[in-house]
């Protein structure tokens, strides 16, 4: 009897801790009041004809009443998973990061990773593969002949979900909040650039700049990770910009230009309904998107991701794959692809190269060459990214590569880097002053050379195959896992040989990747590197006066193939990188982005790259235009 | 008594104060400053000619620019309020809120884990440290000893494997999946349905793990009461075999097993950090691991005060039942 009783109890407590989870995961309707104008019947004592009389009249009054806003899920519709977009993050987590805050000048996850793209739009989007620029809500743009300035052209007949028309006052209103908001990410190049921003009608934009600078309308009118996406200004003029969350799905905020409305957030999934109208439909701009739905959602590891794409849970995006689960999940299910069909090379490149950087200060010319002619690159990429990638010796990505490849190769190739050689090693090392000891280590005044490989934790692949191939070499060197997250800090403060991971400059042009080595960014031993210098600009790189020159001239003008000036300069700059090798670039970084074709069809990949493939990028903010449903 | 009571109630604040210092200062005294590195990693998207400038905003705004006894004051004046402030990782996101909606979850999944495990684990425990239970009990020992052996998250990927993939009837990650739900209508029934679709395979595993510590105690604790002079008395005074073996053997058995009950359910806050993340489960174990991982001072303290909170208040109660309980105590 007891027994029964004690087993009716734990399951009650089972239902009951599921019931209340339930409830729990989903918000109760807030109840508030409000102060409203509303006619309401009152009993009034009058005169009629000299009679008293009692009756019942409207009258005006100012009441208070109590109003229960929609609910968080909104009025939902069932809409059939054929019609839905399913979309992973661009993390591993349990739970989507920042999923109750919507407004995307303080928090850039809402866009990045937790897909408000298709409710705030931006004014171009653009291919990163081929430079080509999408005009959306701007239909133009002139930069000035000076590059002190430039003048946006807004498109007519955008409006904005809640019906009020887009105007320059929106624009206006994001840059400056971007600008003067002290924890908008955007807050530091934008104060530093942006002197004024002007309404010259309702649909012209004059902005002014702090200075010359031909790239800085990169930062408006191009997205790739960075996305600058345009809020409503009739919503946000009367909010602190800092502390505005921009949800409250009982208002419909957030309000967007967007085709998709957000309907439902939560920690795991974050839900968009496409709207009845869009501007983009209405003026003939473009045809409404696909999918009814789409659905972001998140797991918190690659084999949870892999899983999901096994399983049919996902369409698109996710974390990149690592290779192993990419295969495993494609072997199960067939339609899973990824940019090219073939690998195990299948992923894109992203504008970043994996390099070990090097703190110049500790090895000078001969021996940073040496150290280059140790490095086996491809033995690194099979090893450690078991052929997903392929060789590169120069920081320019095959992003830049593409439209600058008859360029910058012929000089990276002139000087034939990739091509590991003990020989080699022996003629820098000797020339640098060093003797081979009888431990077969290099050794200087009895000093033995070591090199520790600090590697972060995602790229943790990379470090000891470095370490080996250096101990090979006669460099005795070590790998530290950098699980603390010390790199950074590191880089500042000058305490590292070598830290192993990706070098992320140009997208454009190789201005921004050789820019890194000017000698603005150069530090003794000891003292920290100048302001602005930590990350991958923290080379401690004694600079070249030749390269110094080039690097400035490029700065001060856009960066064009067709200008024989400019590629002068890259080449020249490219030449003293190629001679000093202030870094060691190992391979291209490329992503496993896994696309299925189970719901969807016409991804972005290498036949068909229309766009960068990756979901946090502005541009993936196309894809839905471009996917139809296949069932 | 009163000095009993006193005494236990001073240990309760003295737990939760040193507790919540340690887990103050430790993260703190690793080198480096994550909001520096937090920024760095913004740089990449966002670079900030005024680094500096935007790192000092940034420690303003978290307080981690003060000195660090000002910090821990702010600590626990934040902690009496309820506001620990932001998190440095998932920023402009609150401690609290991050907490808050991880909450739920873990309990959710924890404490049916947690009673399950114990349920079952006891009675299984029982029924091995009995003599006269069939033969094939026995065979269960090395079972337990074996399955708790496996490490967690390795069984966890084969069930995964085998229920979510290869079977296809169970979710593999998550802890409810809306899509379903808003297909379905958005139903309450049909929250729940997905809800426990999503919690059958870390409970399962959970309780598969805590069934052996459960059953193991129990046993010995069992093989210990049989041998008391009362269940020898019981046998002579011709007692049925299954009221000696509830209601003398199983009823004192259990005793030291229910203050180990009493613990784990105020453990629950804490989560099951590697459970969860194996099964992307949204919990307080997943924020946590992530918080450490990326050295979010501010989550880790935040969460770390509600777990010792709970653990703390778990103790003092177990303390406070142990003079009712067991007579022994009330008399020393």
């Amino acid at each position: 009897m007891r027994a029964k009783v004690l087993y009716g109890l734990l399951a009650t407590c089972f239902v009951l801790v599921l019931v209340g989870v339930s409830a729990c995961s989903q918000p109760a309707p807030e109840v508030i009041r409000e102060v409203i104008t509303q006619v309401v019947k009152e009993t009034q004592i009058v005169e009629i004809e000299g009679e008293t009389v009692i009756q019942e009249v409207e009258v005006e009054r100012v009441v208070e009443v109590t109003v229960t806003p929609e609910p968080m899920t909104g009025a939902m519709q069932s809409i059939p998973r054929d019609r839905t977009l399913v979309l992973g993050a661009w993390e591993h987590a349990a739970q989507l990061n920042g999923t109750d805050n919507f407004n995307p000048i303080i928090n850039t996850a809402s866009v990045r990773t937790n897909y408000a793209k298709w409710v705030f739009e931006a004014l171009m989007y653009n291919n990163m593969n081929t430079g080509e620029e999408y005009p959306w809500l701007a239909e133009s743009y002139e930069l000035d002949d000076d590059y002190m300035g430039m003048t946006i052209y807004l498109r007519k007949g955008v409006t904005w979900s809640d019906g009020e028309d887009f105007t320059c006052t929106d624009v206006k209103f994001t840059i400056e909040a971007h600008r003067d908001t002290e924890t908008a990410a955007r807050r530091g190049e934008f104060s530093r650039w942006f002197e004024s921003v002007e309404c010259l009608d309702d649909f012209t934009v004059r902005i002014d700049y702090t200075g010359t600078n031909p790239r800085i309308h990169q930062r408006l009118m191009i997205g790739w990770e960075n996305h600058f996406v345009i809020v409503p200004e009739h919503i946000f003029r009367d909010k602190d910009v800092a502390t505005f969350t921009n949800l409250d799905l009982g208002k419909g905020w957030p309000i967007g230009t967007g085709p998709y409305k957000l309907i439902l957030v939560s920690p795991q999934q974050v839900i968009y309904d496409r709207r009845d109208t869009w501007w983009g439909a209405e003026t003939g701009f473009m045809d409404m998107p696909e999918p009814l739905r789409i659905v972001g959602t998140n797991a918190a590891s690659d084999e949870a991701y892999a899983q999901m794409y096994m399983t049919d849970r996902l369409d698109y995006g996710g974390f990149a794959l690592m290779l192993g689960s990419f295969e495993a999940a494609r072997d199960r299910n067939p339609t899973v692809r990824s940019w090219f069909d073939e690998g195990p090379a299948y992923g894109a490149p992203d504008g970043c190269v994996y390099q070990l950087q090097l703190n110049n200060n500790r090895f000078d010319t001969n021996v940073r060459l040496a150290l280059n002619y140790a490095l086996d690159r491809q033995e690194i990429v099979d090893l450690a990214y078991q052929g997903s990638t392929y060789v590169k010796v120069a920081p320019i990505s095959d992003y830049v590569t593409g439209a600058w490849g008859s360029i910058v190769n012929p000089v990276i190739d002139s000087f034939n880097r990739d091509n590991p050689s003990q020989a080699k090693v022996e003629e820098y090392m000797t020339a640098a002053g060093y003797a081979m000891n009888a431990d077969g280590f290099w050794e200087k005044d009895g000093e033995v050379l070591e090199f520790t490989v600090t590697v972060p934790v995602p790229w943790a692949v990379m470090g000891p195959v470095i370490a080996e191939q250096f101990t090979r070499a006669g460099i005795k060197a070590d790998e530290q896992l950098d699980t603390a997250g010390q790199w950074p800090n590191m880089v500042v403060n000058g305490d590292y040989d070598g830290v192993a991971y990706v070098h992320c400059g140009s997208n454009f042009d190789p201005f921004d990747s050789l820019s890194f080595f000017h000698s603005d960014c150069y530090a003794p031993e000891g003292a920290d590197v100048p302001t602005g210098c930590g990350g991958m600009k923290g080379h401690r790189f004694v600079g070249d006066p030749d390269m110094d020159l080039a690097i400035e001239m490029m700065e001060g003008a856009v960066g064009d193939p067709n200008n024989p000036e400019f590629v002068k300069w890259v080449e020249t700059a490219l030449e003293v990188y190629m001679r000093e090798m202030p870094t060691l670039v190992i391979a291209e970084e490329l992503h496993i982005i896994a696309m299925n074709d189970s719901y969807w069809t016409g991804w972005p990949t290498a036949d068909d790259p229309y766009v960068a493939p990756y979901p946090c990028w502005s541009d993936f903010t196309l894809v839905p235009y471009r996917i139809t449903a296949t069932r | 008594m009163q000095r009993y009571l006193v005494r236990r109630i001073l240990q309760f604040f003295l737990i939760v104060f040193i507790a919540n210092s340690l887990t103050f200062i430790v993260p703190r005294l690793v080198p480096g400053d994550p909001i520096t590195e937090f920024l760095n990693n913004q740089q990449l998207l966002n670079p900030n000619p005024e680094f500096e400038t935007w790192v000092a905003d940034y420690k303003a705004k978290f307080g981690t620019d003060r000195p660090l006894w000002e910090q821990y004051l702010n600590f626990w004046a934040g902690a009496v309020r309820g506001d620990f402030g932001y998190s440095i990782i998932s920023f402009p996101q609150t401690v609290m809120h991050r907490i808050g909606v991880a909450l739920p979850w873990t309990i959710g999944l924890v404490s049916v884990g947690t009673l399950l495990a114990f349920l079952f684990g006891t009675s299984m425990g029982a029924l091995l440290g009995w003599p006269d239970s069939p033969q094939m009990f026995q065979w269960f020992v090395p079972v337990l000893m074996v399955i708790g052996g496996i490490p967690f998250w390795l069984f966890s990927f084969v069930v995964i494997w085998i229920f979510a993939v290869e079977l296809g009837i169970l979710p593999p990650a998550g802890g409810i999946n809306m899509l379903d739900v808003l297909i379905q209508g958005d139903t309450l029934q049909a929250r729940v349905v997905s809800i426990a679709q999503h919690a059958a395979l870390p409970i399962f595993v959970f309780v598969l793990f805590g069934v052996g510590g459960w059953g193991l105690t129990m046993r010995a604790n069992l093989i210990m009461t049989l041998g008391e002079d009362y269940i020898l008395f019981a046998h002579a005074k011709g007692l049925p075999e299954s009221r000696i073996f509830l209601r003398y053997g199983v009823r004192n058995a259990l005793l030291p097993v229910l203050t180990a009950l009493a613990m784990a359910i105020g453990g629950i806050i804490g989560g099951s950090t590697l459970l969860e993340t194996a099964f992307s489960y949204p919990g307080v174990g997943s924020v946590v691991g992530a918080a450490i991982q990326q050295r979010d001072y501010f989550v880790i303290s935040g969460a770390a005060f509600f777990m010792i909170l709970s653990s703390a208040l778990a103790l003092l109660l177990v303390d406070l039942m142990y003079p009712l309980i067991d007579p022994r105590v009330r008399y020393q």
